[in-house]
């Protein structure tokens, strides 16, 4: 019984391969943090400073500053804000839970907290007067125009009901007061420059530190900040009253840690490792015969179940493809660099066996319903396959766990946030012109500031203020059209069950990918040159990260996780759709679903993240400071190339994010149904819909955060059980195999 | 039960054993196999199976597929139940069910009553109650 008979040159190959791999897991996941700390024998990298840590920590400051003004009103939080916070507060829960970092690394940063205050007294109509910390005049005021002015600019903080000032006590004096943010919320992070010990500047969605003259901050000059209470305290360090704990110091420097792998994301990685071992490597050898069923050489259609191979896979993809492929990738990139380009590749290539064990079992488990269609995937392996086992009640709480997990990651990852990012691909094709505009005015501002030149500022400032009420105005309708009209056709086909709509949208998917992987062939040939010191990059990068700080299992992480959100290998989901098709053999349809991480991948996102890197997209300074990220950084780096690919981009994005839900909301709605019933399904239906529009209109920071976290949580209950119930899925595929090999399966094409 | 004899009785289906055991009570009340009609009422089905999809899967295949099961089951069930009468609809149950009974001119519906409690009953309700409530002729509910 060897299945990979007359195969040993693949098997060797395959064997170092592996052992490279986990070699370099191992030695990365084995390494304390200090090791990294100190390359002993490579040359120091440019950036190793950020690594070496400051002893003994600087003080700041001993005492907290009190602030000139103690506001005496809070304005009261808007509905979505109190949902935002009740869902961060359950992210904290699942952050410290599901999302435990092992081998996380110290850092010690501050934060700036730079705001100034003008002051009046209670129900007087005076200007108002600037005031230092110690509440002494600065001479300064603030008349009502300019205030409206900084409100207009998002510098000043609102009190009740959006008025300007808010109302508090300096000393014991009632006045009304008005904030002015100056910096708020900027962090720098301690380390050691050229020997010097100093704070960097936390450039955000990079891993990387400034190194700019712009982006330090000596140690005297932040002792001056926290002198004059411009710096954020750690919360950390305060009780609930805001007063200093007893014991605590250095109110200022916040003392948390970094980086470090969730367990989850561990437990994907080691799952699918796992799994390609045990089935020895299945993802190689049974490639090719995947490729022949998806072709339809065993397609029968006697045999039960819904559709054909190709279709299944189709539906399947039509489910992973999504914002994923393109925004989470370009974000891996920035973030990450070349080197997570790597894991990427290594998570696709593993995960890829992965999701053959979770759809040969979804086959092999699934139930035949009366009128012939199919109800399938983790819930029903997890409970039945498990009490087969003789472990039924743990099949049932890992069964019901998935099901919750899936539906709540039905509305988030696979919906709202979705619906969310193709309302921004949107708008920003849409305000393109406006934004250059503004990003012309902002220069314009810059260099009058410097010449002094008043009486043009003053210009510039209302030019820049209606052009940024013209795109605020613009997006607060854009976002309730779209919102309504994404809501209407997500409602036309799961509620009004128009087949067609639904049916075009999932279809179109393979043609958007194949456009979509051309045009990125295009880009990448057209900068062929750069390609070979590129690939010698992302190697180097992947084992010896020295541009980046987060070390090398930083750039695992980030590499491991976002793929893992984009081919959903080992949470199970692609399971539910797999064991729809039409076929006796569980082993044969799991062997089909194999491509889909290849797909999703290996494919295309490597195409996004060669050309993200090939144009240089990740490391373009100028347009990273434009705050441009994710979706908008990959148009971007298109538009360098093709000029009018972004619309097309575009298109291909809000159909993407169109078919994600749909097909997400099919698994929402299978789960849905094996816990509350068939019956009830348009009660998930209505929710889902109106996930949709809230979604598209709503910054719901907290709800997504915690959606997308159970797209990968749905991976505990699956991964667990699936390796309990792995070694009937390699019986299945010896005797599979072995039928293969003799000739005995019959062929229809 | 000592009732006067029916002339047409509606048993619906959910494959449960208990909506089964309804048959054999509905046999009792009539004088021949044949005046006992079985009905299986399936849900509306979602435009986003795959099935669906790809044009795989309609009503029509659905209600044949649900009729060729429930035959089968019959017959394994007993010789008996090979003359029954057999239908299926699609759609809401309780209007389903009412709706079949009166086509057929129905004098009785017999069925089965899951009791199930919690939050399964409060989003599904009781079919029984629904086909009491819409139903143009007697209903008979068994207890378990």
């Amino acid at each position: 019984m060897s299945p990979t008979r007359n195969t040993n040159g693949k098997r060797i190959f395959f064997g170092l391969l592996i052992l490279g791999i986990t070699a370099s897991l191992v030695v990365a996941l084995g390494m304390p943090s200090s090791g990294l700390a100190q390359p002993a024998e490579s040359p120091a990298p440019p950036d190793s400073s950020q690594l070496e840590k400051v002893s003994p920590l600087p003080v700041l400051s001993d005492s907290l500053i009190p602030l000139p003004v103690q506001p005496t009103e809070k304005p009261a939080p808007s509905f979505v804000e109190r949902v935002d916070h009740g869902f961060a507060t359950t992210v904290d829960w699942m952050m410290s839970f599901l999302f435990y970092k092992l081998f996380p690394q110290p850092q010690e940063s501050i934060t700036t907290n730079s705001r100034n205050y003008y002051v009046r007294d209670a129900d007087s109509k005076d200007p108002f007067q600037g005031i230092d910390i110690t509440g002494k005049p600065t001479g300064k005021q603030l008349t009502f125009k300019q205030a409206e002015a900084l409100k207009a600019r998002g510098k000043l903080e609102l009190g009740t009901a959006g008025r300007l000032w808010r109302t508090g006590v300096e000393g014991d004096r009632a006045v009304e007061f008005v904030t002015v943010n100056e910096d708020v919320g900027t962090k720098y992070v301690l380390g050691v420059l050229d020997g010097t010990t100093v704070f960097r500047k936390d450039l955000e969605g990079r891993v990387l530190l400034g190194t700019a003259p712009e982006d330090i901050l000596t140690l005297d000059q932040a002792k001056k900040l926290a002198s004059q209470g411009r710096l954020q305290s750690d919360p950390e360090k305060l009780t609930a009253s805001g007063a200093l704990k007893p014991g605590m110091v250095n109110p200022y420097l916040s003392e948390g840690v970094v980086g470090g792998a969730p367990l989850v994301v561990l437990w994907l990685a080691v799952g699918s490792v796992f799994f390609t071992f045990y089935m020895r490597g299945f993802n190689i050898w049974g490639f090719r015969h995947a490729f022949q069923v998806v072709r339809g050489r065993y397609d029968n259609p006697n045999e039960p179940g819904e559709v054909t191979h190709f279709q299944a896979l189709s539906s399947a993809l039509s489910a992973t493809v999504g914002l994923g492929n393109i925004a989470g990738v370009t974000i891996a990139m920035t973030i990450g660099g070349p080197g997570a380009f790597f894991w990427m590749m290594a998570c696709g290539f593993f995960g890829m066996t992965s999701k053959f064990v979770e759809c040969t079992l979804g086959q092999k488990f699934r139930t035949v319903k009366p009128d012939g269609t199919i109800l399938g995937g983790p819930m029903q392996y997890l409970s039945a396959g498990l009490k087969q086992l003789g472990l039924g009640p743990l099949g049932s709480v890992l069964a019901i766990m998935f099901s919750v997990m899936c539906i709540l990651a039905s509305f988030g990852g696979g919906n709202m946030f979705q619906a969310n990012q193709a309302g921004s691909a949107i708008l920003f094709v849409l305000q393109d012109t406006d934004r250059q505009e503004l990003e012309q005015v902002n220069q314009e501002i810059k260099s009058a500031a410097v010449a002094e030149n008043f009486a043009h500022l003053d210009d510039l400032q209302t030019q820049k203020q209606t052009l940024q009420e013209k795109m605020d105005g613009f997006k607060k309708v854009f976002v309730v059209v779209f919102g309504i009209v994404l809501a209407v056709f997500v409602a036309l086909v799961i509620i009004g069950g128009i087949k067609r709509i639904g049916a075009a949208a999932e279809k179109i998917v393979p043609t958007m990918c194949g456009i979509y992987v051309l045009a990125c062939l295009y880009v990448i040939f057209a900068n062929l040159l750069d390609v070979p010191p590129l690939v010698a990059m992302i190697f180097t990068e992947a084992f010896n990260p020295q541009a980046f700080g987060g070390g090398l299992l930083g750039v695992l992480v980030i590499g491991v996780q976002r793929a893992a959100f984009s081919n959903e290998a080992g949470v199970g989901s692609a399971a539910i759709a797999h064991s729809a098709a039409k076929t006796e053999e569980p082993v044969r349809e799991g062997a089909v679903a194999l491509m889909g991480p290849f797909i999703d991948t290996i494919v295309i996102c490597s195409m996004t993240a060669l050309v993200i890197l090939v144009t240089g997209a990740w490391d373009n300074e100028a347009w990273l400071e434009q705050g441009l990220q994710g979706s908008a950084l990959a148009s971007r780096a298109f538009e360098s190339q093709i000029s009018w690919f972004p619309w097309l981009l575009t298109v291909a994005i809000v159909l993407f994010a169109y078919s994600t839900i749909i097909s997400w909301s099919y698994y929402g709605e299978r789960c849905w149904e094996r816990l509350f019933g068939a019956r009830t399904t348009i009660c998930y239906k209505a929710l889902s819909i109106t996930c949709v529009f809230i979604g598209t209109i709503a910054h719901l920071g907290a709800v997504l955060d915690f959606s997308d976290l159970m797209i990968l949580s749905m991976a505990f209950p699956n991964i667990l059980g699936a390796v309990l119930l792995a070694p009937g899925v390699k019986r299945d595929l010896a005797s599979y195999w072995r039928r293969y090999r003799s000739g005995e399966f019959k062929t229809y094409k | 039960m000592a009732w006067l004899p029916k002339a047409d009785v509606v048993v619906p289906i959910d494959f449960s054993d208990e909506s089964f055991a309804a048959i054999d009570t509905a046999l009792d009340l009539v004088k021949t196999p044949e005046s006992v009609h079985v009905v299986h009422v399936l849900p509306e089905l979602s435009a986003t199976e795959p099935g669906v999809v790809w044009g795989e899967v309609d009503d029509a295949s659905r209600m044949d597929h649900a009729e060729d099961a429930l035959r089968a089951q019959l017959k394994s069930e007993s010789d008996t139940y090979n003359q029954i009468d057999v239908a299926v609809a699609i759609g809401d149950p309780g209007h389903e069910i009412a709706d079949y009974a009166s086509n057929v001119g129905a004098d009785i519906i017999v069925l089965p009553c899951h009791g199930r409690t919690g939050l399964k009953r409060l989003l599904i309700g009781s079919v029984a109650e629904r086909v009491v409530r819409l139903a143009h002729c007697p209903v008979l509910v068994l207890k378990d």
